[in-house]
């Protein structure tokens, strides 16, 4: 099947066209999935997020201007779905001093000796707790603020940085003993 | 303030790893969304459909059934005693055209000598009050071209219904009420036994 451009999806997917529509999400569910798993916790949660993602992006296609890429458009829409479900999380950005992240959590013989893949990195993303993970996601690998993290979440820029100096302290200490191993 | 070279690179490994992703999506599958996500999505989306659905039809079917349901209560009941009930104020045009008539008129000049029996729905005594000051014959004087009405008096041939139902309605409860018909004569006992005339001489001392 022909590759349709953004401007024609956009054209369909206004006019309610199953087809564009199917286009759309054939073309973007897979990016856009990989994304939802740096936030989520498990695999269903990113199905959840992507869904409710995809809903608000057809909903919302009437707001996209064309200024810019068709596929950043929908990558903010889905990090704002991913950040509005953590936020409803009762133990999110929770004070985690009792957080030990070596405690029965990974089995070495399988995890630490595989490659430096994204599916192993996924695996120890999705070990953070909440604050952490989308502390960690937004700064280190979407390039936000401070500023705008603390915006985007509600909290200060001081509980930002704090969140993201343990789940650095967190995969680092993975990495190391990974290495060793 | 800038962040350790150790926590730069931790950072380049996320992000390179992340960003670098085939276009493809991993052979095993780790991120492509189950396809109960566009099931899902489709649902969402879609426009209702147009026309008669099965739950709209058992609707529309249920509530006409209703309907004649009531229908048919309510004609099929039976009538109930009119005294029971409220007189119907028919807004007849016989009864606005129709001339003065003077039995009609002279109802209220019966109500205030006969007793009050019944009829709820209007206290007798408003009523005494209300037809005793006014005059019981229709005739106005020749004075007057244009002859005053009462509040309870008919419409005059010609002219329009007066709006207040409420007193035309009185008014017909007044004209059906059975104190308000002609009253029997009275027993002539006279005629039975006549009383001898009476004679001067007779009364006067001699």
């Amino acid at each position: 099947m022909q590759q349709l451009t953004d401007q024609e999806l956009v054209q369909g997917v206004l006019q309610g066209n199953p087809l564009h529509q199917s286009a759309l999400y054939k073309q973007y569910s897979v990016p856009m999935f990989r994304v939802l798993l740096r936030f989520a916790r498990d695999r269903a949660e990113a199905e959840d997020m992507l869904q409710d993602g995809f809903i608000r992006v057809y909903r919302d296609m009437g707001q996209f201007r064309g200024e810019g890429a068709l596929g950043g458009w929908i990558r903010r829409i889905m990090v704002n779905t991913a950040l509005s479900h953590l936020r409803k999380q009762r133990d999110f950005l929770r004070q985690t001093s009792d957080f030990s992240p070596f405690e029965n959590q990974f089995r070495t013989d399988e995890d630490f000796a595989s490659n430096m893949d994204a599916e192993t990195l996924l695996k120890y993303l999705q070990r953070l707790p909440p604050g952490y993970r989308a502390v960690f996601n937004l700064y280190a690998i979407d390039g936000f603020s401070h500023e705008e993290i603390a915006e985007q979440l509600g909290i200060s820029i001081g509980t930002s940085k704090s969140q993201l100096f343990k789940a650095r302290e967190y995969l680092k200490r993975i990495l190391d003993k990974s290495f060793i191993t | 303030m800038e962040d350790p070279q150790e926590y730069k690179s931790l950072d380049d490994l996320f992000r390179k790893t992340f960003e670098d992703l085939p276009d493809r999506p991993a052979p095993s599958g780790w991120d492509t969304p189950s396809p109960r996500v566009w099931e899902q999505v489709q649902t969402k989306i879609q426009p209702p459909k147009a026309g008669w659905t099965a739950p709209s039809l058992l609707l529309v079917a249920g509530m006409a059934v209703v309907l004649l349901l009531g229908l048919y209560w309510a004609l099929s009941r039976p009538n109930q005693p009119a005294a029971d009930t409220l007189p119907a104020v028919t807004e007849s045009p016989t009864l606005a055209a129709e001339p003065t008539n003077q039995n009609q008129i002279a109802v209220p000049e019966l109500t205030a000598s006969a007793p009050a029996t019944h009829s709820p729905a209007t206290p007798a005594p408003n009523r005494r009050r209300e037809f005793s000051s006014q005059p019981a014959s229709p005739q106005m004087p020749d004075s007057e071209t244009t002859p005053r009405r009462s509040a309870g008096s008919l419409p005059l041939p010609g002219t329009a219904q007066a709006p207040n139902t409420t007193i035309r309605r009185q008014m017909e409860e007044l004209r059906h009420a059975p104190w308000a018909q002609p009253l029997r004569p009275l027993p002539n006992v006279l005629k039975k036994a006549p009383m001898p005339p009476l004679r001067v001489e007779s009364v006067l001392p001699k």
